[in-house]
């Protein structure tokens, strides 16, 4: 009797061992861990409890492949991918908290011995289940030492799996989360790469008109293009938001727009226009602004950018006299630029003027005509770029004088300093 | 001494691997145990000693890996003994049936006497 309540003694403790195991998986479960260092924490409280030292945690995928997740003392059979067939997933699906493997009559055993799990060091096999689905397979080797497992045993299993396989569900869920937001991640780079491609299609098309309207004038070939890339390279120096810079690129492509109703000849002309010829060039503008406040663009304000590229900070341009404060940054930023290429240019009533002469007329019109913070950017630029501070250029390729760079950036220095402190 | 932050520490003394478990035998510290039985198999080295004395947890995740060495150096003819159980280390040894298939010896020096009374005995490598 004594030997026996021994032997009962060591059961009960045994169990104890086990509960405590089962415990600290359900522990592991819950916790906020790792999510796959949790599901082989559990492998391994399971094989420990038994113990055994074989074991295997698979996932089931869609696809019918079992991943394994976690292993330890099984042949590399168990630790690679296993395909398994639908009539078999099939079976071990309408299997429900049953231990299979241990009773070698039982069809599904058969199975499992015709795909090498049990060869390769299963024992027992348990489908884990979670919200009434077959989500993987815990694989558990013999007992170490040869003892078979009692029905205790296999409860315990039951139970441990049971916790295990909320464990494999968590570590599912975090799999399909990394899944998704690298999908996520990708049709975001797939639509801005997309958005790109269109908003480049859209900048040429807008580039083509600007071009067809300065084909219009000889003189004035390739002008909207220089005045995009003065007003772009002024509206980045000044940190502008990405939205206004586009806004600026685009108005400042098609400011001369409304030039396109202007008489050829009137825009060609030599000599001296007469009152009615200026007139009818100062009213672009608000051509621009009808033609282009009919469109709808993807960034705020074009058309009004375009309506006043040609006012003077003290309000005494065209066409709606606004003073500096009343005008929109854009249009000032334009106006310098368009300023600044018509005085680089050939026009048909005078060649380019030389750099020196440009930047004193700035000098000369700030807080007239320019905007005197605008004009010190455009020299900042100027002064970076002859400095060779800005790998690729915007503004000095555009300039056609022979010029002292030295002389020209001194020069520039003492422009910026007047135009900021006057 | 394994590397900085090892939880358990390796040595040799007359022949014998001891390996000093830590405080906690947990997944990381048994992968490394296991390493470094494996090195020193390679070795040739044929009787381990694991040194309890400092480890106060150990549970079903410990149990895991001393039956993979266990495994190991029963496949390759080794020894394995255990020295310096706590009184529940030594139950849980007893409860799981692992007492049965190592020998457990009271302290380090005791373990090493009787290693080395094999060896005089032509037992040992």
């Amino acid at each position: 009797m004594k030997g026996k309540k021994g032997i009962k003694d060591t059961e009960t403790a045994r169990l104890l061992f086990a509960l405590s195991s089962l415990g600290e998986l359900i522990q592991d479960a819950i916790s906020a861990g790792e999510v796959r260092e949790s599901v082989r924490s559990s492998l391994y409280r399971i094989m420990g409890a038994m113990p055994t030292s074989r074991g295997a945690v698979f996932t089931l995928e869609e696809n019918g492949i079992l991943t394994p997740i976690a292993s330890k003392g099984v042949t590399a059979h168990l630790r690679k991918d296993i395909r398994l067939d639908p009539s078999s997933i099939a079976k071990l699906s309408k299997i429900k908290n049953t231990i299979i493997g241990e009773r070698k009559g039982q069809p599904i055993f058969a199975w499992a011995r015709g795909s090498g799990l049990v060869e390769d060091g299963g024992e027992i096999l348990i489908p884990l289940q979670a919200k009434g689905r077959l989500i993987g397979l815990l694989i558990v080797g013999r007992k170490f030492g040869g003892e078979v497992y009692t029905k205790r045993d296999r409860e315990l299993l039951t139970a441990m799996a049971h916790s295990l396989a909320v464990n494999l569900y968590n570590y599912r869920l975090f799999q399909e989360l990394v899944r998704t937001n690298e999908e996520l991640r990708k049709k975001i780079d797939e639509n801005r790469r997309l958005y790109e491609n269109l908003e480049g299609i859209y900048h040429d098309t807008i580039k083509a008109l600007a071009a067809a309207i300065d084909a219009k004038d000889p003189w004035t070939k390739g002008h909207s293009d220089r005045v995009a890339r003065i007003s772009v390279a002024i509206a980045r120096e000044m940190k502008l938001p990405e939205e206004d810079v586009r806004a600026i690129h685009i108005a400042s492509h098609l400011h001369d727009i409304g030039k396109i109703v202007t008489e050829t000849n009137i825009l060609t002309k030599k000599g001296k226009l007469t009152p009615e010829e200026y007139e009818e060039i100062k009213r672009h503008p608000v051509t621009s602004y009808e033609i282009l406040s009919k469109i709808r663009f993807p960034y705020p304000d074009v058309a009004l950018l375009t309506r006043h590229h040609h006012e003077w900070v003290n309000g005494s341009g065209y066409p709606d006299g606004l003073k500096r404060e009343d005008l929109p940054l854009g249009s000032r930023i334009i106006a310098v630029a368009d300023a600044f290429d018509a005085m680089i240019s050939d026009r048909p009533y005078r060649s380019a003027l030389p750099l020196e002469k440009t930047l004193r007329n700035f000098l000369d019109y700030a807080r007239r005509q320019f905007d005197p913070e605008i004009s010190a950017v455009l020299m900042r630029i100027l002064k970076k770029e002859l400095n060779g501070e800005i790998p690729s250029p915007d503004i000095v390729p555009l300039l056609k004088d022979n010029f002292d760079p030295c002389y020209i950036v001194d020069f520039l220095d003492k422009i910026i300093e007047t135009l900021l402190n006057n | 001494m394994k590397g900085k932050g090892s939880p358990f520490k390796v040595r040799e003394a007359d022949g014998v691997v001891i390996i000093e478990a830590g405080d906690y035998l947990n997944s990381i510290s048994g992968e490394k145990i296991e390493e470094e039985v494996d090195c020193y198999l390679k070795k040739g080295f044929r009787h381990f000693l694991i040194n309890f004395e400092k480890t106060k947890i150990l549970n079903s995740i410990g149990i895991s890996f001393l039956i993979g060495i266990m495994e190991r150096l029963r496949s390759e003819g080794a020894t394995l003994n255990f020295s310096n159980l706590s009184k529940t280390q030594k139950e849980i040894f007893e409860i799981t049936g692992l007492a049965k298939y190592v020998n457990i010896f009271p302290t380090e020096g005791d373990a090493i006497l009787r290693i080395r009374k094999g060896f005089d005995s032509g037992a040992g490598n």
